[in-house]
């Protein structure tokens, strides 16, 4: 017998009180209720079942594990396994002073410059592109939809691998720049931050910061702070805007064929300019999709990694939290301390995030 | 206040072969209210984005106040236009969409904010002001849409369809505000509709379009009911539409069922004059009336029609009666007779008929056009 043959409590009492069937009773109406809600969640047990497996047990393990020491060398039940720490873990990331803090705060302020120059970027490109695609007069526009999403559907590795022949310091790029007689900077590995580089040819010496620069916060001096991405950085900017700008474009394109052409014309028709047009029209009538894409931009910049893995191994320019919690994890053992990396990243993600849509709203309407 | 004219004007869609729009000549006077309908495809609206600059015009040319606008985007036409599905900007407060176009032209925010408010009192919107469209009801919304265009005070008001997102009884009240209002406005307007009850209530003349961008007739809605230039004004314009019918030409008239239909002298002059042998009737139904007793006034044809009634459609007011005369293929497409609601008749009977006089209208079955 399956849960749904079964009688439930509603259906005995209703045959044992003797009501005309024509008036359902309560108790009936509930039974019914009862027996749907049963089924519902038998047709929904296997993806349940899934998630509980792979991904809730996974994140309350992850959870214990930032609370414990653990090389990860033993099972984690057995008695030689996870040690419990308490926060020591956290403390030692956020207000201990020592290398763990310095890697950590310095990946921290690695990817915020990286977001600060991504997802701005990405959006304003993606937002043009599929602008430029959506154009009624544009010819041969589906080649150059596909040319455009191409980036986004290639391996990531793959990719991050030809940007690295190219950027090398002997690489693609640098040869063109010779050509002009520039010599190129040894682009990955250079640590420098860019206005650093900036400051340095209108005379500031990079080196001799001012007083008030010192001062440190988190470990990391102001002057640090406000270095800006480094060279090699720039270049993990580039190769993300031009992977993920495909994806989004296609967000942006199917919002613009959402916009009525009797609204565009009625802007045709007010005298607005093509700009006019974009910034006071296309633009505010696309706001839930921006919203949407710089919330996807933000939580993906947060957690770049495999860029990371191929660029920079062990560049502390360019090291990011996700990649430094793998790095803590896999290379020093410290499964605790990378556990708690990742949970302070989730944090910084989720407060982030409620941030920004709180400051953008996302009805227009 | 402007004249516009459309000069041979023809639009070929970028890839069609036949034009939308093929060779249109229209003349809409200074303060006109003109009405452009006809069916689905027969290019009415294209017509009307030709003259707003949405629709390329591929040759002849289109002028306002006798100068050439052909080639000058729609912001230089000095034209508003109302459309079909209202166009508001959601992002917009009312005022801020009633005000759009002027903020565009440089006007002021205190000018502005008086003539969306002037505007805003004429349509009854004051109230909604700072709300959104989409807080609105579709009456409202259409109010917005016309708001946008009197708030600029063009020279040419362009309305595609306006009361089609309506209901009827809202279309019917709306009808008239719009009229009411464009006459005190005294605007050159074109209105498009694909509703000739609209056209013929509204306009002070109705062109009548046909499939292929074809003009039929420009006149006022009184004589395009009274004298249709062809069979296909006389089947578009009127409802229940005019029966139109082939019938064989004989001495004194035309054969109709079993009897004889006298036709005028003019008419008689020119079914002989073309050598016809068959000419296309039309008669409306509120031309046909009920025979009792004999009573017929002075000069009516009293023909003898006799019409087996196959179906009846009470209105109240009036009964529209369908069936087939007597003599006829009880197959072919019934006549449609207007009768009054009170005294309906009933599904079998057969009805004594007579066609009032002078109200038969004459067509060449091939050209179409009116012969009497």
């Amino acid at each position: 017998m399956t849960a749904s043959q079964l009688p439930t409590r509603g259906e005995v009492r209703s045959a044992v009180t003797d009501k005309p069937e024509t008036v359902p009773s309560r108790g009936r109406r509930k039974a019914v209720r009862g027996t749907q809600g049963r089924a519902g969640w038998l047709f929904v047990s296997p993806a349940l079942v899934i998630l509980v497996l792979f991904l809730v047990i996974p994140i309350l393990l992850a959870l214990y594990i930032s609370f414990t020491r653990w090389t990860g060398f033993t099972t984690l039940f057995a008695s030689n396994g996870p040690k419990w720490v308490g926060l020591s873990n956290y403390r030692q990331l956020l207000t201990t002073n020592g290398l763990t803090r310095l890697t950590f705060a310095t990946a921290v302020r690695n990817n915020f410059w990286f977001v600060v120059f991504t997802v701005p970027l990405q959006t304003a490109l993606s937002l043009g592109l599929a602008v430029l695609v959506n154009d009624r007069f544009l010819k041969g526009k589906s080649f150059f939809r596909t040319a455009f999403y191409f980036p986004s559907v290639t391996g990531s590795i793959a990719i991050s691998l030809v940007f690295l022949f190219l950027f090398q310091g002997n690489g693609a790029i640098n040869k063109i720049l010779s050509t002009f007689g520039i010599t190129g900077p040894n682009w990955l590995i250079s640590t420098n931050g860019v206005f650093w580089n900036i400051l340095s040819v209108f005379g500031v010496n990079p080196n001799n910061p001012p007083g008030w620069a010192t001062h440190t916060f988190w470990g990391i001096r102001w002057w640090d702070w406000l270095a800006g991405p480094s060279v090699g950085m720039c270049v993990v900017i580039i190769l993300i805007v031009w992977t993920t700008s495909g994806t989004y474009m296609l967000m942006f394109l199917a919002a613009l064929q959402n916009v009525s052409e009797e609204v565009e014309e009625a802007t045709l028709i007010d005298g607005a300019t093509s700009w006019q047009r974009f910034r006071l029209v296309t633009v505010p009538m696309l706001r839930p999709t921006v919203v949407l894409v710089l919330t996807l931009g933000m939580m993906g910049t947060w957690q770049v990694f495999d860029q990371i893995t191929i660029f920079g191994p062990n560049n502390p320019s360019i090291a990011t939290p996700a990649y430094q919690s793998y790095a803590q994890s896999f290379n020093n053992f410290s499964f605790g301390i990378g556990a708690a990396m990742a949970f302070l990243l989730f944090l910084l993600i989720v407060v982030l995030t409620y941030l920004q849509r709180k400051l953008i709203p996302e009805d227009i309407t | 206040m402007a004249t516009v004219d459309y000069v041979n004007a023809t639009c070929v869609y970028p890839g069609a072969t036949a034009p939308a729009i093929d060779k249109l000549n229209l003349e809409i006077g200074d303060g006109e209210f003109m009405v452009l309908v006809g069916p689905s495809g027969s290019g009415k609206s294209t017509a009307l984005r030709m003259l707003a600059g949405l629709e390329e015009v591929t040759t002849g040319e289109i002028q306002i106040n006798g100068k050439d606008v052909s080639s000058k985007p729609p912001k230089d036409r000095d034209i508003a236009m109302v459309f079909q599905n209202y166009a508001l900007y959601p992002h917009m407060t009312v005022g801020d969409n009633m005000g759009f176009a002027l903020k565009l032209a440089g006007v002021s925010k205190t000018e502005r904010g008086a003539k969306v408010r002037e505007a805003a009192k004429l349509l009854d919107l004051e109230r909604y002001l700072d709300r959104k469209p989409k807080a609105l009801s579709g009456g409202q919304r259409q109010r917005v849409a016309m708001g946008r265009a009197i708030v600029r005070e063009p020279a040419v008001f362009l309305m595609d369809e306006p009361l089609s997102n309506l209901d009827a009884k809202l279309r019917v009240e709306t009808r008239s505000h719009i009229a009411q209002l464009q006459a005190r406005l005294g605007t050159t307007t074109l209105y498009v509709t694909h509703d000739q009850v609209e056209a013929m209530t509204m306009g002070h003349r109705v062109a009548v379009l046909r499939e292929g961008g074809v003009l039929q007739q420009v006149d006022t809605p009184r004589v395009l009911y009274d004298r249709p230039a062809n069979a296909f004004v006389a089947g578009f314009i009127g409802s229940p539409a005019m029966n139109l019918r082939e019938a064989e030409v004989v001495p004194g008239g035309v054969q109709l069922g079993n009897v004889t239909l006298p036709l005028s002298g003019e008419a008689m002059a020119a079914v002989t004059k073309a050598g016809l042998k068959k000419v296309t009737i039309g008669i409306r139904p509120e031309s046909i009336s009920h025979e009792t007793n004999g009573d017929a006034p002075e000069g009516d044809v009293t023909s003898g029609l006799k019409l087996e009634v196959q179906l009846v459609e009470e209105l109240g007011a009036d009964a529209y009666v369908y069936g087939h005369l007597v003599g006829d293929d009880p197959d072919d497409t019934p006549y449609v007779v207007r009768f009054d609601g009170r005294v309906p008749p009933r599904i079998g009977e057969v009805l004594n008929l007579r066609v009032r006089n002078k109200e038969e209208h004459v067509f060449n079955p091939e050209t179409g056009e009116r012969l009497g």
